[in-house]
């Protein structure tokens, strides 16, 4: 693999949540806990975990929408995290975000134009008749007619509320796209038209996406590999199709066990996992798992399991697979 | 046998733009102990369904037509007294967001021992006792310390255990689910599918469960019913209808989902979009979608017919003689 | 945006007490802004004495009388309508104008801005605004210009605050997000993003007030403080009548005092009603 694009290194992420009558004691919540992995160009990285893994925090970290805690994150060799925020808003051109829910990520007053115009508007000096050609020729690319760019948010269904998210996305010809949960609002079939408009764009466009989500079976249509987080780390990150053929992280065993398959024959074992994710306030010592994992051992109470790779581009955090590496 | 029958069911709302026909004649029976997918996407008409069932809509709407008959009384014709006796009592309903539906002033043990005082089912050892009971039932750890928390104190997953329990504690006939497990994360979600297979099967529970994730029903239904733009298009026996789906709506669906090892290829889509539920429907409401539509589509609704014994579906294209 | 103003105004019209008060408040502007054509006496209205009728009880030639100079009060109270209900929206779109980007601002930007502005509306809100507004006319001298500035100067806090609070909420909406992770400058952000969508609240609680306004600018004019003679608004009229009052000459101050009265109750029942329209969770109590 050529350099990659985006490479992220020991990131973390520690908010203060004031607790207390007057808010003075301040609770540390722990949402991103030591997050590395890269990104080649023109590949796309799937992001799995259930709510409070760090996956939106790490979204909004990679764009600084919010300042990491720690670790650095280079983007096309730049360090992201050194760039002054004049810089960083220049660089915004290049790194673009399409977020889950569209009728809430498109302000309600704005039309469609008004609403894909905007990065034009804020990042180049075009005429309104250049801004309005080049609208045109983006909302055809996302699949929609003029006629939109009249329209508001109330107005459109959500696939073509998210149509327009992502017009927006693509005006300044961004490199890299993260897509914070793009179809999880959205119908089945309007799931489907939107999973293919992005695998459309990404091969004309050569688009690096980064893909975060909730739900299996659409990370692995999208994705070449996929990492899978559980309470703020990376447990798991190898290839889309060995997650589904060979996961060895206990917690992704569940996870996939866990998604419910369209097909009533279908007889399988299922894992039930006890309980729910720990608080990210208190994280249990050690591996954060050992408090659901069906395999714990005691060693997992006491030690975090460094990372190991246990095939070719396949990675694993857990001590089962320790002694064997 | 039937328990719950819904025929002919239509429902309208009043909004500022006209009237919105939400429920355009459906017709389904959930039979005892079963579990019954009712599945569709937004604006099919299934919550409104479910509501209709438990005569909960809001005020701008109203049962135009149909009846549903719950153990030979039809519903819609019963006083708002007699409603309220068997709604909790013997149909009850558990919501996406348990978090509205419990009140957040009590504890989660004083809400199900008001419901057992209020519905005096019977039942073995002081409402403590049997509170108790139920909240190990549905699976909560520590069921002693359980009754004395706010709803605020648990998880989402813990809360809609609690709303389930709560709505177990006047042993209702049957349960509407509406999308239980559309706020929960994966692994939770099938803690909760797990707890109703059980309720089913423990308790000869009758579920409507109302959902649009295809998966969930696959895994969790012995009986489904596909809705779309207010009106059945297929239902039957659920090893059936996915096994070879006959209304070209429910092949899409099934088509549109991404499956493992199918990385990177273009999914199948259904081209257009769902009609505006202002608009009044002649014929097939899926005809501008539909990859096979006939001049007939267009014209005249077509009725549900047999597939086979197990399955019935609303589609012209089952009338047609077969070439092979 | 479109549908929330034509459903708003659909909910609207279902409130009969909003559509009441909003046919009175019409009337009532139409009859001062056209009171030189609609009444025979325009230039009594104006302040024009006519010594052959004082005092002239309600009757079919001075519907509500006339007053010790003579003056047709019909005419009096059209004029004046001018100047009270001039007074109640310019003290409203007064505050409005001060106290929403200040609010904005503090709550979007947060920390020592917020913190420095919320005390200096604390501070104004400590004083009973009354009294506060006759310190501030008094002092700058008694005028009708004077008068609104000094009730909008007690004023723009409510608005400061409400526009703040707007605002925070408002700033977590993903949508604000979005634009910065375009790069879109915060200047650009409250003025496109956030402004627009606190404005239907600050609109409701704009027609709630000018009925209070309307009715401490009258007080203001009460105690000598706002409209200067020739001219009259309404508070002037119920001062210059009152001593007559005891007297028998009752039409002086009641008709102003009634004029007052209903405007400002409209006022109360239009803002209820939009405040009603404009809330989908509210709509349902319609």
């Amino acid at each position: 693999m050529t350099e990659p694009l985006l490479s992220v290194h020991d990131l973390s992420m520690v908010y203060l949540r004031r607790a207390g009558l007057f808010g003075r004691r301040a609770q540390p919540i722990r949402a991103l806990n030591g997050v590395n992995f890269t990104v080649g160009a023109g590949e796309t990285l799937g992001i799995v975990g259930e709510s409070g893994c760090g996956k939106s925090t790490l979204a909004r970290c990679l764009l600084r929408l919010l300042r990491p805690s720690g670790g650095g994150i280079q983007f096309d060799g730049e360090d992201l995290l050194a760039l002054k925020n004049e810089d960083m808003r220049m660089m915004r051109q290049r790194m673009q975000m399409v977020l889950q829910n569209p009728f809430s990520s498109l302000n309600p007053r704005l039309n469609g134009f008004e609403l894909v115009a905007e990065p034009l508007r804020t990042h180049t000096m075009m005429s309104r008749k250049e801004m309005v050609d080049r609208v045109v020729t983006l909302l055809a690319e996302v699949g929609l007619s003029a006629e939109f760019m009249s329209r508001h948010p109330h107005q459109l269904s959500g696939g073509q509320a998210q149509r327009i998210a992502l017009a927006r996305a693509l005006a300044l010809n961004p490199d890299f796209i993260v897509l914070d949960e793009p179809t999880s609002a959205l119908d089945v079939s309007v799931q489907a038209q939107i999973i293919n408009l992005l695998l459309g764009l990404q091969r004309q466009r050569g688009l690096t996406y980064l893909f975060i989500t909730h739900d299996l079976s659409v990370v692995q249509h999208i994705s070449d590999r996929i990492a899978v987080m559980y309470l703020g780390k990376i447990v798991e990150e190898t290839s889309s199709e060995a997650i589904f053929a060979n996961p060895q992280h206990p917690y992704t065993q569940a996870l996939l066990s866990s998604t419910p398959v369209p097909d009533p024959a279908a007889k399988r074992q299922r894992i039930i996992l006890p309980g729910s994710v720990p608080s990210a306030t208190n994280p249990p010592a050690g591996c954060a798992f050992h408090t659901r994992c069906p395999q714990v051992m005691d060693i997992c109470r006491m030690r975090y399991p460094a990372s190991r790779l246990v095939a070719r581009n396949h990675r694993v955090s857990c001590h089962l697979y320790e002694e064997s590496a | 046998m039937t328990i719950l029958a819904i025929e002919n069911l239509h429902v309208e709302f009043s909004t500022p733009f006209g009237a919105v026909y939400a429920i355009r004649g459906i017709d389904f029976t959930l039979a005892k102990g079963d579990i019954l997918g009712l599945v569709g996407e937004t604006g099919c008409g299934k919550s409104v369904t479910g509501r209709s069932i438990m005569r909960l809509l809001d005020d701008n709407a109203r049962i135009t037509g149909g009846r549903i008959v719950f153990e030979d009384v039809d519903l819609l014709r019963l006083t708002d007294a007699d409603m309220h006796d068997i709604r909790g009592n013997r149909i009850a309903m558990i919501f996406q967001d348990p978090a509205t539906a419990l009140n957040p002033l009590f504890t989660i043990g004083e809400q199900i021992m008001d419901v057992l005082r209020a519905h005096q089912s019977n039942g073995h050892g002081g409402l403590k006792v049997r509170a108790m009971r139920l909240l190990a039932d549905v699976g909560l750890p520590d069921p002693a310390q359980m009754m004395n928390v706010y709803p605020h104190q648990l998880s989402g997953g813990q809360q809609q255990r609690a709303m389930i329990a709560l709505s177990l504690a006047a042993d209702p006939d049957v349960i509407i689910a509406d999308e239980p497990t559309t706020a929960l994360d994966v692994t939770i979600q099938a803690q909760i599918l797990d707890l109703l297979r059980k309720l089913q099967r423990e308790r000869a529970i009758s579920v409507l469960l109302i959902t649009h994730d295809l998966g969930i029903v696959a895994e969790t239904c012995q009986q489904v019913v596909v809705l779309y733009a207010g009106r059945v298009v297929e239902k039957g026996a659920v090893e059936a209808i996915f096994a070879s789906p006959q209304h070209p709506y429910t092949r899409g669906l099934l088509a549109a989902l991404p499956r493992p090892g199918s990385r990177g290829s273009d999914l199948q889509v259904i081209a257009g979009t769902v009609p505006s539920g202002l608009e009044r429907i002649a014929g097939c409401a899926f005809a501008p979608r539909c990859d096979y539509v006939m001049d007939i589509c267009r014209r005249q609704q077509p009725a549900l017919s047999f597939i086979n014994s197990a399955h019935v579906s609303a589609c012209y294209l089952h009338e047609m003689p077969k070439d092979d | 945006m479109k549908l929330e103003v034509g459903s708003t105004l659909w909910f609207l019209l279902r409130d009969r007490a909003a559509v009441l008060s909003a046919v009175f408040l019409v009337l009532v502007a139409l009859s001062a802004v056209f009171a030189p054509l609609l009444s025979p006496y325009a230039a009594q209205g104006m302040g024009e004495p006519d010594l052959r009728s004082k005092f002239v009880a309600p009757g079919i030639e001075h519907p509500f009388g006339t007053d010790g100079l003579g003056r047709d009060q019909v005419a009096r109270l059209m004029f004046g309508a001018r100047r009270s209900l001039s007074m109640g929206l310019l003290v409203v779109l007064a505050a409005i104008a001060i106290g929403t980007p200040l609010g904005l601002i503090a709550g979007y930007l947060g920390g020592w801005v917020d913190e420095a502005l919320m005390r200096v509306t604390d501070v104004f809100l400590a004083f009973p605004p009354l009294l506060l507004a006759i310190a501030i006319a008094a002092a700058l001298g008694a005028s009708y210009v004077n008068a609104v500035a000094a009730i909008a100067v007690t004023w723009w806090p409510w608005y400061a605050r409400l526009a703040r609070a707007q605002t925070l909420s408002v700033r977590e909406r993903a949508y604000i997000e979005a634009a910065r992770g375009i790069g879109v400058r915060h200047r650009v952000i409250m003025r496109r993003h956030v402004l627009p969508n606190i404005l239907t609240p600050i609109v409701v609680q704009g027609t709630l007030d000018v009925g209070t306004a309307i009715l401490v600018a009258a007080g203001l004019s009460f105690i000598g403080l706002g409209t200067q003679a020739p001219y009259a608004d309404w508070g002037v009229m119920i001062s210059d009548g009152r001593l007559y009052f005891l007297s028998g000459r009752w039409w002086l101050s009641t008709f102003p005092g009634l004029a007052i009265f209903l405007t400002a109750m409209a006022f109360n029942f239009l803002g209820d009603g939009v405040r009603v329209a404009a809330d989908p969770r509210l709509r349902r109590t319609l």
